[in-house]
């Protein structure tokens, strides 16, 4: 069976001019996303953590075609579209398929629409609705499944609370029926009452809509709930992949340990949680026969400046980029 | 306890005036906190936490107007004080660091100077011994390399170092008191680890309180010595930690515990809060303002004067608080 989502080997790359004393300045790049491979199955839920500057919202961008790829290939059933200009993808007929929320509505909505027309613009540019009846009806209907009453249509951004906002960003990503929805940090700016809302709301639309959800975050708990599969990355690279519950209890590699080891337990009185000591380091044309972790990881070998880590299979669905993990 | 605690907030009402007209934002506010001990206050977005904070140390801008209530501090009355005497408290005896800590700092300065200006201005130490100081303070907060980022520019620093530096801003004259408005909020969660671990242990240090403003109760619970859950402008529960987590005894204590997702348990189990915080401006606001929004609200509540019952160090503000476990 060919995945909904398969991406290989994808490399994405800013270049920054760095200048050394005299002479011309030698092209560097910043190292976003190097060398991401994964696949995503119709109807999972993959959750992509890390560290801000990590990668993972240039991942997300590049996955909806908003950014374009060095190299490597994003295939969406079956179909190659890392080749397109991003001039030509805005039009390109799979563009509804693949839809992004982004993390702030009032950001992402255009100040000078209302709700309704925030919500039937991807409806007229990308499914060739004409204003009428028809388009009413479709607007009306996506709204209702995500909870915005008719009576909020008319409003503009600033005119609606946060949840709200949120909701009309999920209803005009849901107004295409796409296949794949890329949520990047979608309850961030939420309060916890609110947050548990658009959840529910988020899953309910995945049973019935039955939806695949890329779901950036760097809620942990949040992902550990939402999500079947979590994909950790650090500084461009994934460092480990696997099933939410196996992850969560027996993380391998060192960096998803300390990620998981921070989060706040919640239980008072508990010890606070080790500190994972430094920065990452530059992104800027990082060693190739070296493990990005190396300098911060607790648990570091000579080998690990030296020579870059595999990528090894540690159980079912469970990867590892690591030289100081066994395999299974 | 037979010392005069540190901090004393008794009775604080704070308005704002808005087109709409005045808004009571803060009622009966009222909370001690002791040398050295660390409170977390929580609750939703607009529930006046930083309001809260503001109004102590007279930061309110002029929209906003404490109509009643007492602050001492120190022995001090905050609120008798003159403007000079004020801006000497602020900075020395107490400081305050904010969420957002590359707007709170001034772009146009390096950080380092930054830091001298507060040694400078509160006369702490020669002239010639600022810049070493300024290193020392860097250095107390893990920042690597104190010399070379003393020179850099808020915008050439990641979240979590300009958070440290906003730390060694507010430390520099050792202040007695430390309000902490949402230090971590935006910092990933190994960044949050490191930086709670830099407060802690200077507090732990100088025998410093903190109060520290957060909407994650996962992270009071682990940081604080004592919770303060407020919403719409009500402190509605003052518990020590533990007792708290264990036992909460206001129903929007227990709602917000259902609503916050935990290391376990499933999205099922989680609970969403009916309603959203209550239109302060209403001709009709009940006296208990989360009664719209409570499973458990009776007649009593809509009408009679909110009691603020206290007893085994902790106080809750309900008609009908709840008994047992959570």
């Amino acid at each position: 069976m060919i995945p909904l989502l398969d991406v290989a080997e994808l490399q994405v790359k800013f270049p920054v001019a760095r200048k050394i004393g005299f002479g011309p300045a030698r092209p560097s790049f910043v190292h976003a996303v190097d060398d991401v491979s994964l696949t995503l199955q119709a109807g999972e839920t993959v959750g992509l953590v890390g560290e801000s500057g990590c990668g993972k919202s240039t991942l997300a961008r590049t996955l909806c075609r908003l950014i374009d790829a060095t190299s490597g290939s994003i295939q969406l059933e079956g179909r190659e579209l890392s080749h397109v200009p991003i001039r030509r993808a805005a039009r390109e007929p799979w563009r509804g398929d693949i839809q992004l929320v982004f993390q702030d509505a009032l950001d992402a909505i255009n100040p000078r629409m209302t709700a309704f027309q925030a919500i039937a613009d991807p409806l007229k540019r990308l499914r060739g609705l004409k204003p009428g009846p028809e388009l009413d009806r479709r607007v009306a209907e996506v709204a209702e499944s995500c909870g915005v009453s008719a009576g909020l249509l008319g409003r503009f951004p600033h005119q609606l609370s946060g949840g709200q906002r949120a909701r009309v960003g999920i209803a005009r990503a849901i107004a295409c029926r796409p296949k794949l929805l890329v949520l990047d940090e979608p309850t961030a700016a939420l309060d916890v009452s609110v947050q548990v809302v658009i959840l529910h709301l988020l899953a309910q639309l995945k049973r019935d809509l039955g939806m695949s959800y890329l779901f950036v975050s760097h809620d942990l708990n949040v992902v550990r709930m939402f999500c079947d599969r979590i994909v950790v990355m650090y500084l461009g690279k994934i460092v480990e992949t696997g099933p939410a519950a196996e992850l969560f209890a027996n993380p391998r590699h060192p960096y998803t340990a300390a990620l998981l080891a921070a989060i706040p337990s919640g239980i008072p009185g508990a010890a606070p949680p080790p500190v994972l000591e430094g920065e990452p380091k530059s992104p800027i044309d990082p060693s190739p026969t070296a493990c990005r972790f190396a300098g911060r990881c607790p648990a570091e070998q000579p080998h690990c400046t030296t020579a870059a880590p595999p990528w090894v299979r540690v159980g079912h669905g469970h990867h590892a980029l690591c030289h100081l993990v066994t395999g299974a | 306890m037979s010392a005069p605690p540190l901090l004393e907030v008794h009775d604080l009402a704070v308005s704002f005036s808005t087109r709409a007209g005045r808004v009571p934002v803060l009622e009966h506010v009222s909370f001690t906190l002791a040398k050295g001990e660390t409170v977390a206050m929580v609750g939703e977005s607009g529930s006046g936490k930083s309001v809260t904070a503001y109004a102590m140390l007279r930061l309110l801008d002029r929209a906003g107007r404490i109509d009643a209530g007492r602050v001492r501090f120190g022995g001090a009355d905050l609120f008798a004080l003159s403007d000079a005497e004020m801006a000497d408290i602020r900075g020395r005896e107490a400081a305050m660091i904010f969420q957002n800590p590359r707007a709170a700092l001034n772009p146009t300065r390096r950080v380092g100077d930054q830091i001298g200006d507060v040694l400078r201005r509160h006369g702490a130490i020669p002239a010639n011994q600022v810049r070493q100081r300024v290193l020392d303070l860097l250095d107390q907060v893990k920042i690597p390399d104190p010399a070379r980022r003393a020179n850099a520019y808020a915008f050439e620093l990641s979240g979590g170092m300009c958070q440290r530096v906003m730390i060694a801003l507010a430390l520099a004259c050792s202040p007695a008191l430390l309000i902490a408005d949402e230090p971590t909020t935006g910092l990933d969660v190994t960044t949050q680890a490191a930086v709670m671990a830099t407060i802690r242990a200077l507090a732990k240090d100088r025998r410093m309180a903190t109060i520290l403003i957060t909407h994650d109760l996962a992270l009071a619970a682990e940081q604080a010595d004592r919770v303060i859950v407020m919403h719409a402008g009500h402190v509605v529960e003052d518990a020590p930690t533990a007792a708290l987590f264990a036992a909460p005894r206001h129903p929007y204590t227990r709602a917000l515990l259902r609503a916050t997702p935990r290391t376990t348990g499933s999205l099922a189990d989680l609970e969403s809060i009916p309603g959203s915080l209550p239109t302060l401006t209403a001709p009709d606001l009940p006296p208990c303002r989360f009664a719209a929004r409570c499973p458990g609200a009776t007649a009593v509540c809509r009408r009679e004067p909110l009691p603020r019952h206290r007893g085994d160090g902790r106080l809750v503000a309900c008609h009908h608080p709840l008994e047992g476990a959570p």
